[in-house]
Order: C-alpha cells, then sequence, then structure tokens
C-alpha cells in the first residue's frame, strides 16, 4: 500500500484519540456527548490531504477526524471537549462547533452547507484559487437549504467540494427509508459532477479526493464526493440498534482495527508514538482550567447624552439608496445580494435601484432561496467581506431564521470570541400597503433577544444615509436592519413637530427623543414606521386635547439600551407603548419587565399593538388592525383621565 | 475637538439669520475673539466672533439663512478636509450635549386650541409669549400663577404676569434714610393712600433723626419687630444701586409678613396694560408703555421710559432719561446710568452694567459691562470682575 505517512499517522491519531475520549466519557469527564467517526477516519484524511493552506472547511457534528486531519491540533480538540480554557474555541464550542483557521464546525444539520458556498464565493471573489469545503452526512441530504446550496454553487460557478459520507444511516434511521431518488440524482439536477471512493480504500480515496479537489480549484465548479464508509460506532452513546452482526463484519473490514491487532511492526510502532502524544494531551487537558466566559461582545453604555437630531431632507428610499451606494464605492468589501435588486428592477421597493449598473460585479441577483442567502452571506461575512443581503418582504426572515440564530449569531461566541461575523440582513416590515396576511407582518420580536443578533429598525428621521455609509466599518457582529414599507416615502425633514424638541443619542443607531421643552404628561415609546403614527398623535394631543407628550423612539432594538426610557420615563411616570406587530412577548413587553426590574417607582403603562389576528388584506380591516395615531391618542388621554 | 459656530439668537423674533459676509479665509487660521461672519436679524447686523484658536472652515454660503443654532462653520485645531470634519463630527459621542434647538414658528410659541381660547376669554394677547415653544392651559396658568406670587423673572425664563397693580401700601416702613428717602417722601407724601410711618436705616448716626417729619427708627434687623409695634403694613427700599440691599429688604420683608410698598410719582404714566409687579419706586415723569411688564423692586429715577412691550426683570435701576423702544428685554440686577436709549428688541441680560450716555443696539451679555470709550463709541466687556 502507498499510502504517505503523514496520512497513516493522522488517520491512526483519530482513532485513538476518539476511542480515548470515550473512554473518558465512561469516567465521566466529557459533558455532554461526543458523536465519533470511527471508522469513517479515511475522508477527512483523504480529503485534506488534498488540500492547502488558504482553503476553508465547513465541517459537521461529526467532525474531530475533519479536524484533526486540517490542523492536527490534538491539544487543542481534547482541551475543547473536556471543557477546558485551553480548548480550541475555550471550551464554548464543544465537540460539534469547532474552528480555528480554515475550518469551522456546527450542529446543525445541512446548516453549515449555504456557509460553505458564501466561503466559496468569497475565495472566487479573491481569486486565489482557494476553495471551500463541506462535509455532510448522507442523512444532511435531504434537507432544503443544501438543494438551495447546490443550486446557487452550481449557478454561481463556486469552487466547493462537497464531500458526502454515505454511512447509510441518521441516527438511527436508515438513509433508504427516508431518501427518494438518489445522492447522484441530486447532484446530476443541478448539474455537479460526482466523484466516488470509499474509506476501505484509502490509496484510492486519496486519489479521488485529489481528482475531486483539482477539478473544484482549476474549473471553479462544484464537485460532489461521495465517501462510502461505515459508522463503526453508535451515532452518539449508547445508542446503536444496528445487529450486532453486522458491526462485527464491518469491524473485521476496517483497516485500523486490522492494522491494530498486529503486536509490532511499524505500525505498531506508529501507533505507540500516537498515543503517547494522545495522552499527553489528555493529561495536559486534565490540568488546564475548566473553561470560563469570553467578554460580552456588547459593552455596557455611557450616560445619555442628547444632541440635536439631524432630520435629513429626503425621501427614506433615496437615503437608503445613496447609502448603500457610499458604502459600496467606500469599501470594496461590500456586496449587496438579493432577489430582484438588480437593475433594471432595483428591488421590490426600489433601494437598490441603480447599484447593480454601479457596482455590477458585487450587486447582483439571487435565487428565491432565503435560507441559502443569509447563509451565503455568513460565509461571505466570516470571510471577511461586508455582505448585505436584502430579503424582499420581512415576511421571509423565518425562512432564513436557522442561518440568523444557529449560525451568524453563534458564532462570535461558540467560537470563542476569535470570528466575527459582520453581516447585514435589511428587510422591510410593516402593513398599510394591503399586501395581506404574509406580506405585511412586523416580525422583528421573533429576532429579538438572540445573544449575539443586532436587531435595528430604521424610521424615517433617522440620517440613515451617513449611518449607511459608516456600516461597513463598524460592522463586527450581525444586524439584522428593519425598514418599514410605509416609511420609504417619506421625507426625513418634512413635517417635525413645532415647537418639539428633536435630539439624539450618539452612535450609528441613535435613539430619537422628541420633547416639548417643558414637563411633558405622558410618554410615547415605539419605533421605526410607528414614528409617523406617533409624531402625528403628539400633535394632535397637543392642539387638539392640550396634552404635552414626549417619545422616545430607539433604532437598536437589541442590544437594548434602556436608559433614555428610564430617563424619559422620570419625568412622566406615564407611557404608552405602541407596536405594529402583535404585543404579546415583544419589545414592548421586555421594556415593561425592565422598567418593573429597575423599580422606577409607580408608572402608569399602555400598551398597543396590532392584534392578535393575521392581517387583513382588505384596506378598512387592515387599518382597524394596526395601531395609529388615533388609537394613541386614545390610550394617552384614557391615562390622563386615568383609565 | 471640533468646535462648532453657530447662529445666535440675538432678538426674539428672528428665528434665522442671513450670513451676510465672512471676515476670514475658507481653512484661514484665526485666533481666540477673531470675528469670523457677519449674520443679520430683522434689525441689526452682528459679528460671531471665534470661540478659540484653530482653523476655521465655513458651512455655509453668503446669502443663506440660517436657523438659530445652525452650524455657520467649525473650527478645528489642525487642517481637515470636509469630510474628516463630518466623521469626526458623526464619530465624537463624547462631544457635550448641544443645547437643544426648538423647532417653532416664527414667533417661537405654539398655543394649544384650548390655550388659545383661555387668552381669548382672558383678553391676553398671544405676542406677548413668543419664544415660549408649546403652552398649554395649564401652563398658562403656572406662568400667571408665579406672576401673582410676585417672583422674579429672569430674562427668556420667561413668566409673563398679567396686567396688573399692587395693592395700597398703607402704612409704610421705608429701609433706608439715605438720599433716596428724600425721592420716595416726595412721592409718597402727596399719596392719600399712603402713611409712612417710619425710616429704617443701619447707619447709627441716623437713628432718632427726622426727615421730613417722618422719624428714622432704627436698624433694619428689628424691621420685624418695628413693624409689628408701628402696625406697619408694608415696606419700601429707598437705595436706588445697591442690589443686594433691595433684595435683602425683599427677602426681610417677606419674613416679617410685610407687602412690598410701591411708590410712583403722580406725574408718572402707567399704561392701563402695562404690569407692575410690588416693590418699585417710579419717579416723576416716567412712562411705562402698553404690554410691558416691571419686576419687582426697581427704582427708576425721573423720566425713564419703557416703552411698550418691554419685559423688565426685578431689582433694575435706573438714573435720569434713560429710554428703551419697543420689545426691549432687561433681565433682573441690570444698573443703567442716566441718559440712555435701547434700540428696539435688545436683549440686556441679567446684571448688565449699561453707563451713562449710551446708545444700545446690540444685545448685551448677563453680567457684561456696556462702556463708553474716549471716542464716544460703546466697548462691550463681558463680564464684570466679580459677577
Ligand atoms: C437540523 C438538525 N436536525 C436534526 C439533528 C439531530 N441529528 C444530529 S446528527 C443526525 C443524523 C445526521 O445523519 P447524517 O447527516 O447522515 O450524518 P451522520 O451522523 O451519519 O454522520 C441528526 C438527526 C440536528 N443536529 N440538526
Amino acid at each position: 500500500m502507498n499510502i504517505p505517512a503523514s496520512c497513516l499517522r493522522q488517520a491512526i491519531t483519530i482513532r485513538l484519540v476518539e476511542e480515548r475520549l470515550l473512554e473518558l466519557y465512561a469516567l465521566g469527564e466529557v459533558h455532554g456527548t461526543v458523536h465519533t467517526c470511527v471508522g469513517q477516519e479515511w475522508s477527512g484524511v483523504a480529503v485534506c490531504a488534498a488540500l492547502r493552506k488558504g482553503d476553508t472547511i465547513f465541517s459537521n457534528h461529526r467532525g474531530h477526524g475533519h479536524f484533526l486531519s486540517w490542523c492536527d491540533d490534538v491539544e487543542g480538540l481534547i482541551g475543547e471537549i473536556l471543557g477546558r480554557s485551553s480548548g480550541v474555541c475555550g471550551g464554548w464550542g464543544g465537540s460539534q462547533h469547532l474552528a480555528v483557521a480554515g475550518f469551522f464546525s456546527n450542529g446543525i444539520v445541512g446548516g453549515m452547507g449555504p456557509v460553505s458556498a458564501g466561503a466559496a464565493m468569497a475565495h472566487k471573489l479573491r481569486g486565489g484559487g482557494d476553495i471551500a469545503v463541506l462535509f455532510i452526512g448522507d442523512g444532511g441530504m435531504n434537507q432544503g437549504v443544501v438543494f438551495e446550496t447546490f443550486n446557487a454553487a452550481s449557478r454561481f460557478d463556486l469552487p466547493l467540494l462537497i464531500v458526502c459520507e454515505i454511512n447509510g444511516i441518521a441516527q438511527s434511521t436508515a438513509i433508504d427509508t427516508v431518501l427518494a431518488g438518489s445522492l447522484a440524482g441530486r447532484a446530476a439536477s443541478f448539474d455537479i459532477d460526482i466523484v466516488e471512493g470509499d474509506t476501505w480504500h484509502p490509496e484510492a480515496l486519496l486519489a479521488s479526493a485529489q481528482r475531486a479537489v483539482t477539478q473544484v480549484r482549476s474549473r471553479s465548479r462544484p464537485v460532489l464526493l461521495c465517501v462510502h464508509t461505515f459508522r463503526l460506532n453508535p451515532h452518539s452513546k449508547g445508542d446503536d440498534l444496528r445487529p450486532r452482526a453486522l458491526l462485527d463484519d464491518y469491524r473485521q473490514r476496517d483497516l485500523l482495527c486490522q492494522w491494530f491487532a498486529a503486536a509490532d511492526g511499524d505500525i505498531h510502532t506508529l501507533r505507540e508514538s500516537c498515543r503517547m502524544r494522545v495522552e499527553r494531551a489528555v493529561q495536559n487537558a486534565l490540568a488546564a482550567p475548566m473553561a470560563c466566559g469570553i467578554e460580552t461582545p456588547f459593552p455596557a453604555r455611557a450616560d445619555v447624552i442628547w444632541r440635536p437630531a439631524v432630520s435629513p431632507g429626503g425621501s427614506l428610499v433615496t437615503r437608503l439608496r445613496n447609502g448603500w451606494e457610499k458604502a459600496l464605492s467606500g469599501d470594496s468589501r461590500v456586496l449587496f445580494l438579493g432577489e430582484d435588486v438588480a437593475d433594471p428592477y432595483g428591488g421590490a421597493f426600489k433601494v437598490s435601484k441603480g447599484l447593480s449598473s454601479r457596482f455590477p460585479e458585487r450587486v447582483y441577483n439571487m435565487p428565491i432561496s432565503e435560507a441559502a442567502m443569509v447563509g451565503l452571506g455568513v460565509g461571505l461575512a466570516l470571510s471577511g467581506l461586508r455582505p448585505v443581503i436584502e430579503i424582499m418582504f420581512g415576511d421571509f426572515l423565518t425562512l432564513a431564521f436557522d442561518q440568523l440564530c444557529n449560525h451568524a449569531a453563534k458564532f462570535h461566541d461558540m467560537y470563542g470570541g476569535r470570528f466575527h461575523v459582520p453581516l447585514v440582513v435589511r428587510t422591510p416590515m410593516g402593513g398599510r400597503r394591503g399586501y395581506g396576511p404574509t406580506h405585511s407582518q412586523s416580525l422583528e420580536k421573533h429576532f429579538l433577544g438572540i445573544p449575539g443578533l443586532q436587531v435595528a429598525a430604521i424610521h424615517h428621521r433617522l440620517d440613515c444615509e451617513a449611518m449607511l455609509s459608516r456600516l461597513p466599518g463598524w460592522i463586527q457582529h450581525p444586524l439584522l436592519l428593519i425598514e418599514n414599507k410605509t416609511a420609504y416615502g417619506l421625507d426625513g425633514a418634512a413635517g417635525v413637530l413645532e415647537g418639539f424638541v428633536y435630539q439624539e443619542t450618539g452612535g450609528l443607531f441613535p435613539t430619537l427623543r422628541i420633547h416639548p421643552g417643558l414637563q411633558p404628561d405622558v410618554l410615547i415609546f415605539g419605533y421605526g414606521g410607528m414614528l409617523v403614527e406617533i409624531e402625528a398623535a403628539m400633535d394632535r394631543l397637543f392642539v387638539d386635547h392640550d396634552v404635552l407628550c414626549a417619545a422616545i423612539v430607539p433604532t437598536m432594538l437589541h442590544p437594548f439600551d434602556m436608559d433614555p426610557v428610564f430617563e424619559a420615563l422620570r419625568e412622566t411616570h406615564r407611557m404608552v407603548i405602541v407596536e405594529e406587530g402583535a404585543g404579546f412577548a415583544g419589545l414592548g413587553a421586555e421594556v415593561v419587565a425592565m422598567i418593573h426590574e429597575r423599580g422606577v417607582g409607580p408608572v402608569r403603562i399602555k400598551r398597543l399593538s396590532g392584534i392578535a389576528l393575521a392581517i387583513p388584506a382588505a384596506v378598512s380591516a387592515e387599518a382597524t388592525h394596526l395601531p395609529d395615531a388615533r388609537a394613541i391618542v386614545g390610550a394617552v388621554l384614557a391615562m390622563m383621565h386615568g383609565r | 475637538m471640533i468646535h462648532l459656530l453657530r447662529t445666535p439668537k440675538i432678538s426674539p423674533n428672528d428665528d434665522r439669520l442671513l450670513v451676510v459676509r465672512f471676515l476670514v479665509e475658507d481653512g484661514e487660521q484665526v485666533k481666540k475673539g477673531r470675528e469670523i461672519v457677519e449674520l443679520e436679524g430683522a434689525k441689526t447686523v452682528v459679528a460671531v466672533e471665534s470661540p478659540v484658536a484653530g482653523i476655521f472652515y465655513p458651512f455655509q454660503e453668503v446669502g443663506t439663512e440660517v436657523p438659530i443654532g445652525g452650524i455657520v462653520g467649525v473650527i478645528t485645531p489642525t487642517p481637515m478636509t470636509r469630510s474628516d470634519i463630518l466623521l469626526a463630527l458623526a464619530d465624537d459621542d463624547t462631544r457635550q450635549a448641544d443645547a437643544p434647538v426648538p423647532s417653532t414658528p416664527g414667533s417661537g410659541v405654539r398655543f394649544s386650541k384650548a390655550a388659545a381660547a383661555w387668552l381669548d376669554d382672558n383678553g391676553l394677547v398671544a405676542d406677548r409669549f413668543a419664544g415660549h415653544g408649546l403652552v398649554t392651559v395649564s401652563r398658562l396658568r403656572a406662568m400667571l400663577a408665579d406672576e401673582g406670587n410676585g417672583r422674579p423673572n429672569g430674562v427668556r425664563q420667561g413668566v409673563a404676569p398679567s396686567p396688573g397693580r399692587p395693592g395700597a401700601n398703607r402704612r409704610v416702613l421705608l429701609a433706608g434714610a439715605g438720599p433716596g428717602a428724600h425721592q420716595v417722601l416726595d412721592i409718597l407724601l402727596r399719596d392719600s393712600e399712603s402713611e409712612v410711618i417710619g425710616l429704617l436705616d443701619d447707619n447709627p448716626e441716623k437713628h432718632a433723626r427726622v426727615i421730613r417729619g417722618i422719624p428714622v427708627l432704627g436698624p433694619l434687623e428689628h424691621m420685624n419687630v418695628l413693624a409689628t409695634q408701628n402696625k406697619a403694613d408694608s415696606v419700601l427700599c429707598t437705595t436706588p444701586t445697591a442690589i443686594s440691599f433691595r433684595q435683602k429688604v425683599g427677602v426681610m420683608a417677606r419674613e416679617a409678613g410685610l407687602q412690598l410698598a410701591t411708590a410712583i410719582h403722580a406725574s408718572a404714566i402707567i399704561s392701563e396694560t402695562a404690569s407692575i409687579a410690588p416693590g418699585s419706586v417710579i419717579g416723576a415723569l416716567c412712562y411705562i408703555g402698553p404690554e410691558t411688564i416691571l419686576g419687582e423692586n426697581c427704582f427708576l429715577s425721573s423720566r425713564t421710559t419703557f416703552e411698550h412691550h418691554n419685559q423688565i426683570g426685578s431689582w433694575v435701576t435706573t438714573g435720569p432719561n434713560v429710554a428703551t423702544s419697543g420689545l426691549v428685554v432687561v433681565g433682573s440686577g441690570v444698573r443703567f446710568g442716566s441718559g440712555i436709549v435701547v434700540e428696539p428688541k435688545v436683549i440686556i441680560g441679567d446684571n448688565a452694567t449699561v453707563a451713562s450716555g449710551s446708545v444700545v443696539t446690540n444685545d448685551i451679555p448677563a453680567h457684561a459691562i456696556l462702556k463708553r470709550g474716549s471716542d464716544g463709541k460703546p466697548i462691550l466687556q463681558p463680564r464684570k470682575a466679580n459677577p
């Protein structure tokens, strides 16, 4: 057999590491679980042998072998799984969430698909010939986002090697009982070439992997490398229902098992040296301090300092467009992707009109694959670019929830704070356009409170042109940017309330305060598209009802700065909260809870929100469904009269 | 640190100023105090000085009208490009909060419907609330209640009392037995509604003396006792210029449960719609115009004219022949010499001093002194050494 010594050593090391981890598990040293790749080691070894520095690997729940084949960091891996600060991710990731330069694994089956495509896209844009690799099980080949990934990777000619480890089983389910068609058919339908190999013939597998990698690299096209293999151990621990005889059969076929049976010879010597290395790593890890927290990504803010608000002229959509144009021209890392964003259409709400004509290589249309689009953005961002993903309607964000919550938002923390995802996902929310129940919602509350995910809501008075032009230089963590359909046409300088003072806090996402200059009677709290209604209500309340209101309108909804609210509430002790989305468990609820926790003293609070039914399409029905200026006026007056 | 040069408020009625000309070049190094730009309001042209040394960059063009508080230009410590300046301004989160710039219509006041109706019902003129921002009924009530308490009005704090006269003096004690006492006695001895029962003075040499038939009863600190013994109703300060003394008398009177008396010469003309807070001395041939508000405890020498729609603070003193035009605002504690003319709409800050013979065309900041140079031209000294 002609297997390079380094590969032999790697395969043996992987086997020994995992067997040792299982021993440690039995001793109670492993918190959680481990998915071992015993029997499948040659897959990672063969693929990594064909890769080079600069390539990027995306792996899954069964990734120890891939990880060690890539970086050989035995100490980092064992430390990580034993929950030690010496682990590659400082103990935050554990078995399924490993990261070093050029390697990222995650525990969502199929979820890394679009992320790997994004990294491949970044490699392609950089033009250095590097490629991305996705390791996926055959069970993962039923995941929708994987099909989206295949489609995008093929259509955009991305240098992506998809390595499918075909072990015939997913957890406890035999693949053939749940898979229609074939893996080959899946690849073929997306015009992706297939290369085959298996772990019983490592020499041939090394050659196949080399061929696949070369093809991906030279043609900048995706290739599916099918690696036939067998999982010798249970899925995780003690959960194997397969017949004993079958397992024994495969154990006998397994090369490493055969080699290890010999009591002496070259392999034995090699194994002994590897064993000592693993043992050293185990002892070092056990001696290392237990993992502790990393610094919080969102520093606490200073005192509230108010400065004059800008109230910029021009319609919001024009200012957004100008802002993105500045962002694109000011920073070559910025990419603007989405459905129908390219000219001449220029986006469903025309935010990107003209951008693709000016920056054709950085602004283009995406397939209708929200999950893949956002995942692609995650991969691009992880690769150091500044992607901006437009989701045509906020209602469609649900399709990308996993990519935002389990990928974009997690990576920084779970990889020990060493990797960043400077991704922007922007989308319009809100009703009053008659688009009906699936195109009118304000769903941002479902994205609030996800650690690591910033959510901001733009209102028409925000100087978004300045904000966007500075965004690429500022952003470190994923940001969901909520716009509002009805606000797009509003002029930021028009209709400023006479006699009221407009002030804002500092930073890119300031909180706006509208104040009557005198002791206000009631504080109104709301954000985004609600600002128009709040202003109208404040004006009516003053002119018609002789009541003075102040308003606090945040733009950054998460992480949320309560200080301006506390400060304003101390003045009024009365507050009306207005949200366009369904109110239950929304930002308003959170604000009320925080007020209660802080103990601001006796306060009266009313909440207004959309009625808890699907948003009707009919104009009259929709109008009664969503909170408006009239409702705010009513709530304030009721409060003034003690009701 | 980048300094912003903003348009100042120079009169209650100008809510924007015209950029007339720049007195330095774009990018010129300027010293602190150097005049940078001339701005024109409805009545006057003012020059804005650089608050610091540095390099000046204009942010407006000649001929543009800039709202009050708008940025005319910036002073930077080192040369900078325009976009760097903008970025720096946006970045500078720790910058001091700027004064809020409320957006109000030209008059700077907005009434709720109820407040407008209330004004109508009470026969009040909306003009007098110029610059007060949002006005509701409860705000109006609060303003007028303040006036009823005789609370002093500082400039631009803008409490506007309704027109009114102080009540009758009845039995009056005079605080101070100096020359001013003669002026006051001249007024009150002819006033059938006042009965002067005695004088108070801290100088023991004056005790037991009699001035125009009125005895000096004792020191000021015995006001409480002497007032009770002599059944006094009110007290009036006769010392024109010592403001701290005038203030002290006011406090002691309140503690002794006495009213502040008022002395208005029979020859003075007070408009029906003027409002006079208690405690003032208004000399012969004075004129207080319509809708003018006079704070408490002022001392106006003969031939003082406060024309229509003036807002005069408390403890203001004038020499003879001081005349203001309409719409002038005078802060509390302002001292006028004699023979002074004040242009319309001028604002004179609290505790400022105006030298005799001045013609006041521009605003005078609080605590500043307007002098007359040897060539007769006015010189503005920013602050008294010891305000
Ligand atoms: C989205 C998602 N669904 C379900 C799971 C639970 N789960 C973890 S591994 C696994 C089986 C995956 O099978 P396969 O993709 O074939 O990989 P293998 O375990 O065989 O290597 C399942 C169901 C998961 N982690 N993520």
